[in-house]
């Protein structure tokens, strides 16, 4: 896999929609050191600044992949303004924040519209919350299924079920079981 | 077997697609005409998108973290003290600011970075000797490979390839031949072993009974560096399958003191070894425990087992003056590993067990069960 830094923001959406691994790539590598760059400024580690990154380009790679998506701010300044909002957040959730921000000193000019960021990443954390909770051999069934697109008799080989039927039964369980965990977690966070 | 007696059958043949024309009518119809029938229609197709996102945003975070230990390796420490002071040294990646390396990591890439180095310059054996000769050295790490001098030679045909002592030390392989130990990981033929070990060198085979006078050919498919992990595919038109793996993969941490063991091939005999977890974080990194199992050269890439018969680890090397402290990759990080390749296979699925045939046996019939799947490699 090669590095190619010349590529454009519009390479790079291409690339991500129809799934191209040099495009995820080059995007995560472009703008990870900006990233380091303002959370050492504002109190953080090299190690925030990883979960931050990542979940900033998790978000973005999300939105990219949705049809309505539309390319109307550099995927620069969005990466900044989304890491920013989450950092931010986590800080005052520490009350490590001291109200003061240092910036990019360019970031008054960048726009980027985050404004649903916070919703989306609720709806993340219910899941993943309940993925957790629901542990193995659930998860992987239940992602294998549904994300992976095997079939029964593949996931009764792979978990060593007896046969595709039971692998049935099994995700069918599971499936129910992480149900009620969402429900759960729903009302927990809507109150 | 019970077959679920409500809607959800229904639900989900009809969300895939599975339904004929008629027949989703139907149904839709249904829908609209039971309340009840739409809101577990409703959540059931939110959760069956949510389980695709969440498979997705795992799969990412996989692939940033692959992305990520690339950045880290390719760094260079800033601290020369750090590299081992061997005349013929690998050159470092890149040459780009270490200002984003935290000093744990900067360690850690040193440590990888010599590692290389050394078995890039000398054969594993002069490493050896050079340490029982009491002869200091910047790396403490030994890798546990093993090169055969005058091993058997697998494939007569490309006897006549390669005349050793040729060509300088970074280019040259580390040894005309080697050993190491692989185990499988899933059934359609793929292994985990040390990327150390598969480093610089170009074929492989793999030792697989009852015919391992004639080894089987193996490529590698990926590798980590950092991980010091390579994932191998077996390529012989012999094979078909694996027998199921008998043991699963642990995805979260061994505990301190727990009591582990291993199987491997230091020769052409498997021998075990035991100890215990006796650090969570090896040498210098968090990726790896530190394991008191005695280890020797042939060792590299052994699974690590615990009482119950899961996996929690892959041989990777030993400190050459703590006695007793050895190192193995955790199986979190292999899962990670591996399953950053299996997302990235469209054709091909790789599938590996949840299943443990081992978990309540004593530990020579463990053995017993483990060995037909634990395999010695020899590469050149």
């Amino acid at each position: 896999m090669t590095e190619q830094k010349g590529m454009t923001d519009e390479q790079i959406v291409t690339g991500i929609r129809t799934n191209d691994p040099v495009a995820l790539r080059t995007l995560y590598r472009q703008h990870y050191k900006m990233i380091v760059h303002f959370i050492r400024q504002n109190n953080g580690s090299e190690a925030d600044a990883k979960d931050i990154y990542q979940e900033a380009m998790i978000v973005l790679v999300e939105k990219i992949r949705k049809e309505e998506f539309e390319l109307l701010s550099k995927l620069k300044t969005f990466i900044y303004a989304v890491s920013r909002r989450l950092w931010l957040k986590q800080l005052k959730k520490n009350e490590r924040y001291s109200g003061e921000v240092k910036d990019h000193e360019y970031y008054e000019d960048w726009t980027a519209d985050t404004d649903d960021i916070e919703s989306l990443r609720e709806q993340h954390a219910v899941i993943e919350k309940s993925m957790a909770e629901l542990g193995e051999p659930c998860k992987t069934v239940l992602v294998d299924f549904y994300f992976r697109g095997y079939t029964m008799e593949e996931i009764a080989t792979k978990m060593g079920y007896t046969n595709p039927a039971n692998a049935k039964n099994q995700k069918y369980k599971c499936f129910q079981r992480l149900k009620k965990l969402v429900l759960m977690h729903k009302t927990h966070t809507c109150v | 077997m019970n077959e679920p007696t409500d809607h959800n059958e229904a639900i989900e043949r009809y969300l895939n697609g599975e339904m004929s024309p008629g027949e989703s009518q139907a149904f839709e119809k249904q829908i609209n005409s039971d309340a009840r029938l739409a809101d577990a229609f409703d959540f059931h197709k939110e959760l069956h998108n949510a389980l695709k996102a969440y498979g997705e945003r795992e799969a990412l975070r996989r692939q940033f973290n692959d992305f990520h230990r690339e950045i880290n390796a390719a760094e260079t420490p800033p601290i020369t003290t750090l590299k081992p002071e061997k005349p013929h040294r690998e050159k470092s990646k890149s040459e780009h600011g270490p200002e984003t390396v935290t000093l744990g990591q900067l360690y850690r890439t040193a440590a990888v970075a010599a590692c290389l180095a050394v078995v890039l310059s000398v054969s594993a054996v002069f490493f050896l000797q050079s340490i029982q000769a009491g002869e200091k050295q910047a790396e403490p790490v030994n890798y546990m490979e093993n090169p055969l001098p005058e091993a058997m030679e697998p494939t007569p045909e490309r006897s006549d390839d390669r005349t050793e002592a040729e060509g300088t030390p970074e280019t040259a392989p580390p040894s005309p031949r080697a050993s190491a130990t692989a185990f499988a990981i899933a059934r359609n033929g793929y292994l985990v072993t040390a990327a150390h070990f598969v480093k610089n060198r170009h074929y492989f085979h793999v030792k697989i009974e009852p015919d391992s006078v004639a080894p089987y050919r193996a490529k590698v498919v990926k590798t980590d560096a950092r991980l010091d992990l390579a994932l191998l595919q077996i390529v012989d038109e012999r094979f078909e399958k694996f027998r199921r793996l008998p043991y699963p993969f642990k995805s979260g941490e061994a505990r301190l003191g727990e009591s582990v063991y291993t199987l491997g091939f230091p020769g052409e005999e498997m021998v075990y070894g035991e100890g215990s977890i006796s650090a969570l974080s090896g040498f210098k990194d968090t990726v790896e425990y530190q394991v008191s199992v005695p280890l020797n050269p042939g060792n590299s890439g052994s699974p690590l087992l615990n009482e119950r018969g899961e996996i929690v680890g892959v041989i990777t090397g030993k400190h050459s003056s703590i006695d007793g402290a050895s190192y193995a990759t955790k199986s979190g990080y292999m899962l990670e590993f591996v399953n950053t390749y299996a997302d990235s296979l469209k054709d091909v699925k790789l599938t590996f067990s949840a299943r443990n045939a081992l978990k309540r046996r004593k530990r020579p019939d463990q053995i017993v069960r483990l060995q037909p799947f634990v395999f010695e490699i020899l590469a050149k």
